[in-house]
């Protein structure tokens, strides 16, 4: 069921974020919204479209479905459910843990953190630290997907028996590398803009005389 | 609301750690002789009677003009075989199914073969878009339940693989619904199998797997009786091992024998010991057996010495051999060739292969190889020699179907590869393999057979 509902609202939020439909009256997103939720689970020769998804990316992980799932009412609603600063947080953390976390996972090192993923006690406790942290800092949705997170978990609703599976997939941790990547390129580029600056101000200061130049 | 954020994190963390499995750390491998006979009782009481040698073979499937491959069997607890391979018109298509067959150990003669899962019933059973079918693996816990685990592939080639399993509770005759084994952390993809699994004294199963996508190395899956993944431990990493045999020695101990994936002439069978927890505790390293990036198998005899079948070459896949160590894996000693290529003439290497002047030659990576016509006579000698009385008349259909399973261009070649070993409960030890990827082949020997090697 989870993995019927989570493709659901992908492919649903794939069609609503397109710029056509996006910038439909209010109930004509809503009637797009379930025409496209009940045509993609049309069985086709046996198989709905969420079955073709499913079997190219699998079930998403829940922070993914939550992250879909406020986007999409954020659109249906037109008023944002979760902070926009909130899930940029999370993504960003999803990214930093998975530029480690995947090559390992898949043979880079004899360390396989994977394996972590099915006695999770380690990951669960991390959960519940990085929540309080988000809260202390004013985060609070995070704490709560978090929250989401850990009862899907309890409640083994995905295929996967491993906790890895439920806080992250692929999809969300690419997002959050691309924008890790972002931001430490334009923090470099930012650096490399400052010691210019800095020669510009020297060579001021080393020449009080010299004419100011007004810009106009 | 910072309050209750932090009320309701902690109470879901709570439930999720009350629920969290603990492993068993006293798991134990059952021993291998209990292991495949699972009901029946012990092999050495049976096997002490026998005194004939007696070396069989037999063809299982009964089709001509498909492509077999990849054998695994189990013995159930009435006493018969069930054998599974897949089947279509090539590698990797459309139309590959998990094919089955029984054999019946009264006549001594497998039984007509049937299709245990298509690409559509994967398909219905998964609800997700399924593109082929790869290797199974059966085998049968004690409480008399079969398991199957299989390969599919979504998207890609076979790096794009994942396992599957369902089970049957009434020997074969109905099974469940396929489930997903969720292995990988991207998209789940990259695991296959191809090793006997193993049985853990707690009731649980250990696949032994690999991974061939980025990597290729060897990895075992602790499995419960549903088929629920409890824990995955990785054998080793890199880039040249696969398809990991376990081969257990005492309760917390085994030796592992895997295919070396290098570049041709290099590769020799890999080995390695773990404990019952799956940790390695010797690191990988060569035997002196030569192998061709090709499947290996492996099982523990009476007097505690390994058996492996392997392909013993530097090259291709044209010689299958059984092998025996009394050191776990250390040194090994060839006893048998159970199929090998004919000697190509006029002499082996000389001169180039080019059509028309030899009707066999020696190619430069010193395989064998058949003009089409010579090879169609060779063949149908091989195949008297191995189909067994059962599918014996499927011969003049089967010479008329020499195709690419078998030549390239102008040259044909034999091959006999992906072995796969148990022993059943009546102390005899039951190989299966591909023959020229037309057939899958069944040799069944006894102990006494084996003592006149040893």
């Amino acid at each position: 069921m989870y993995c019927v509902v989570a493709s659901t609202a992908i492919l649903l939020a794939a069609v609503i974020y397109l710029p056509a439909v996006k910038t439909l009256a209010l109930h004509w997103r809503w009637a797009i919204a379930i025409a496209v939720a009940i045509i993609v689970n049309i069985p086709i020769q046996g198989l709905a479209i969420t079955g073709y998804l499913r079997g190219a990316i699998g079930d998403p992980s829940v922070t993914s479905t939550i992250i879909v799932f406020s986007l999409i009412a954020a659109h249906l609603a037109n008023k944002p459910f979760i902070d926009k600063s909130c899930i940029h947080l999370l993504c960003l953390s999803i990214g930093a843990v998975a530029i480690l976390f995947y090559p390992m996972a898949l043979g880079a090192t004899s360390v396989d953190p994977y394996w972590l993923g099915y006695q999770p006690q380690v990951l669960i406790v991390a959960t519940l630290i990085y929540s309080f942290g988000a809260i202390i800092v004013g985060h609070y949705p995070i704490a709560l997907i978090m929250t989401g997170v850990l009862i899907v978990y309890s409640l083994r609703l995905l295929e996967s028996q491993n906790y890895w599976d439920y806080f992250m997939d692929p999809i969300i941790a690419g997002y959050g590398v691309f924008h890790l990547l972002k931001h430490a390129f334009r923090l470099s580029i930012h650096r490399a803009k400052k010691p210019h600056e800095c020669d510009e101000k020297t060579t001021v200061h080393s020449n009080p005389k010299a004419p100011i130049k007004h810009f106009n | 609301m910072s309050r209750a954020s932090g009320l309701i994190v902690l109470l879901a963390t709570v439930v999720a750690w009350t629920i969290v499995p603990t492993p068993d750390t006293e798991r134990g491998f059952i021993p291998i002789k209990a292991m495949e006979a699972p009901l029946q009782g012990m092999v050495a009481e049976e096997t002490s009677t026998v005194s004939v040698p007696i070396i069989e073979n037999q063809f299982i499937s009964d089709t001509t003009d498909k492509y077999v491959h990849a054998a695994s069997v189990t013995e159930l607890q009435d006493g018969r075989l069930l054998a599974v391979w897949v089947s279509g018109t090539r590698e990797g298509a459309g139309d590959v199914v998990i094919a089955g067959a029984n054999y019946n150990p009264n006549s001594q003669l497998w039984e007509d073969n049937f299709n245990l899962v298509t690409l559509a019933s994967a398909r219905a059973d998964l609800g997700r878009f399924t593109r082929k079918l790869g290797n199974p693996v059966v085998t049968t816990l004690p409480n008399g339940r079969i398991m199957l685990f299989y390969v599919s592939v979504s998207i890609g080639g076979w790096a794009g693989s994942s396992i599957n399993v369902t089970y049957s509770d009434d020997q074969g005759m109905s099974w469940s619904r396929s489930q997903k084994i969720i292995t990988s952390p991207l998209f789940n993809i990259s695991t296959l199998v191809k090793g006997n699994p193993i049985l853990f004294a707690d009731g649980s199963i250990g696949l032994p797997v690999y991974h061939e996508f980025i990597g290729k190395f060897g990895e075992l899956l602790h499995i419960d009786n549903e088929g629920r993944l409890l824990e995955k431990i990785r054998l080793n990493y890199g880039k040249h091992s696969l398809q990991p045999v376990i081969i257990p020695r005492k309760s917390d101990e085994a030796t592992v024998l895997m295919r070396h994936a290098v570049k041709k002439g290099e590769g020799r069978v890999l080995l390695t010991q773990i404990d019952n927890a799956g940790n390695v505790w010797e690191p990988v390293r060569k035997t002196d057996i030569p192998n061709p990036n090709s499947a290996v198998t492996g099982i523990r005899i009476d007097d505690g010495s390994i058996l492996a079948v392997v392909n013993d070459l530097d090259v291709y896949r044209h010689r299958l051999s059984l092998y025996r160590s009394t050191d776990e894996g250390e040194n090994w000693t060839k006893l048998h060739s159970f199929d090998a290529s004919h000697e190509a003439d006029p002499e082996p290497g000389a001169g180039e292969c080019s059509k028309g002047h030899h009707r066999s030659c020696v190619n430069p990576l010193g395989l064998p190889i058949f003009e089409p016509s010579y090879f169609a006579k060779l063949l149908e000698s091989d195949f008297l020699a191995s189909a067994g009385e059962k599918r014996v008349h499927l011969l003049d259909d089967y010479l008329t179907k020499i195709d690419k399973r078998h030549c390239k261009k102008y040259w044909c070649r034999f091959k006999y590869d992906y072995p796969y070993i148990i022993r059943s409960s009546d102390g005899n030890f039951h190989l299966l393999y591909s023959w020229n990827k037309s057939f899958i082949k069944h040799v069944s020997f006894n102990q006494a057979w084996l003592e006149t090697l040893i």
